[in-house]
């Protein structure tokens, strides 16, 4: 029942936030309409990175307590993280596109969201492919420590990996920065709160239906 | 102390024996790698502009996949005649079959490493052999062993274990895999004002890191 609450709760904020980017926040002077992208590209991105954060600390919690619903939580974030890192780098593309001019570029943070996104097909493949039991959810849990550990060093890598590729920004007023106004920070800001409510909503559902499954040994 | 190089030299031996007797391995990552890149040097005539722009992509990418299917079949007999559990039973650390396993790939990935250059040198008229690529090939190797003979054992207990170990592999080995194409990248250009030393810290560090860490995980995966 305060599961069926909140998801109403989140609908309804969601709502709001749509009507925030379409209606209620200013157009970007140099990058126009499509920058209102950025609304839901950067709260998913954000979600996408937590989510690797939050396997981390779950994974650990499993491995030094034993306790199924760690690693159950584990899964779920993976999933919901995977969806997320799917919705950053879809409307990123679009983006970039007549912003950069192109629809993608060796900058570091791509590079990294890009190899992000493989950790997680990695963890979640890894979940599919081995035999269930004790042993599949210990090395799901080591695999997704080892994933978080590595993405600072990815990120890292990326940023050198940048200095030695030129910058591809062809787009007609991409060299200029553009300025956020308060009623777009506020914007920005409440869809990263959606996206969060969402978000959790989302990995309390499928962390209810994996257990329905365990449950079953489905 | 004296006891367990002992051991890790007789594990190391038992698989270079299996090796020389089968060379399933050294086979397996000289054929696929250059017939990887033999098909790339099918896809244009003109393989100087393949050199310049895309020449330390095929090279790696080559020995990369290659050495994935190896790794495959190099645990496949492992697992198959169960000889893993029986290392196990060795009242020796079980990082020791980890580090056995990671010495005797780096052995036969770097001799596979000078086949496919040399050819690759021949096929794509490329001057790559220099101090920088055989630095970086040693640090490439040394992390690419490592991590590969952990998600190597890992993956031999799955049904998909071709899929499985390069799903794995790649996304974790990228921070060396762009250092290795970036150093390629620097020799085939013939570019002096590079970010090696960069690289080379961040190549070392991911060495050093993942060493650590896979020894300190190696046994946590193996338990019942």
């Amino acid at each position: 029942m305060v599961r069926q609450v909140y998801l109403i709760a989140t609908g309804i904020v969601f709502t709001v936030s749509i009507w925030m980017i379409f209606l209620w926040a200013p157009t970007e002077i140099n990058q126009g309409q499509v920058q209102r992208i950025l609304y839901l590209h950067v709260p998913f991105a954000w979600a996408s990175m937590v989510a690797i954060i939050a396997i981390a600390f779950t994974s650990f919690l499993f491995l030094y307590t034993k306790n199924d619903r760690w690693d159950n939580l584990s899964q779920s974030l993976a999933e919901v993280g995977l969806v997320s890192a799917v919705v950053m780098l879809f409307s990123g593309i679009v983006w970039a596109k007549p912003v950069w001019g192109v629809w993608w570029t060796g900058e570091a943070k791509l590079t990294t969201a890009l190899v992000l996104f493989f950790i997680y097909c990695a963890y979640l493949l890894f979940r599919n492919y081995f035999p269930p039991g004790n042993a599949r959810n210990r090395i799901a849990a080591i695999i997704a420590l080892i994933g978080a550990i590595d993405s600072p060093i990815i990120y890292y890598a990326a940023q050198i990996w940048e200095q030695n590729h030129p910058k591809v920004i062809v787009g007609p007023l991409a060299s200029e920065e553009s300025n956020l106004n308060g009623e777009m920070v506020i914007t920005l800001l409440f869809c990263v709160l959606t996206v969060t409510l969402l978000f959790v909503g989302l990995v309390w559902t499928q962390y209810q239906t994996n257990k329905l499954l365990r449950s079953k040994n489905v | 102390m004296l006891n367990w190089f002992r051991v890790l030299y007789l594990l190391i031996k038992k698989d270079i024996k299996i090796e020389l007797q089968t060379k399933e391995t050294l086979v397996t990552i000289c054929l696929f790698g250059l017939l990887i890149i033999t098909v790339f040097s099918l896809s244009t005539e003109n393989n100087s502009l393949i050199n310049q722009n895309f020449g330390a992509g095929i090279l790696w990418s080559s020995v990369i996949f290659a050495g994935s299917i190896a790794m495959v079949k190099f645990f496949y007999h492992e697992e198959q005649n169960k000889t893993l559990q029986s290392l196990l039973v060795m009242p020796v650390p079980s990082e020791l079959i980890l580090f056995s396993k990671s010495i005797v790939f780096f052995l036969f990935l770097s001799i596979s490493e000078i086949v496919i250059f040399l050819i690759s040198s021949v096929l794509f008229n490329l001057n790559i052999f220099s101090l920088k690529l055989i630095i970086g090939s040693v640090v490439f190797n040394v992390g690419y062993s490592v991590v590969g003979s952990f998600f190597g054992v890992i993956s031999s207990k799955s049904s998909s274990k071709e899929i499985l170990l390069t799903m794995l592999l790649i996304p974790i080995i990228t921070p060396i895999l762009m250092f290795i194409i970036a150093t390629t990248n620097d020799v085939i250009r013939s570019e002096l004002n590079s970010n090696f030393q960069l690289w080379l810290g961040v190549g070392i560090s991911f060495d050093i890191i993942f060493l650590t860490l896979m020894s300190y995980l190696f046994g946590k995966i193996l338990e019942e």
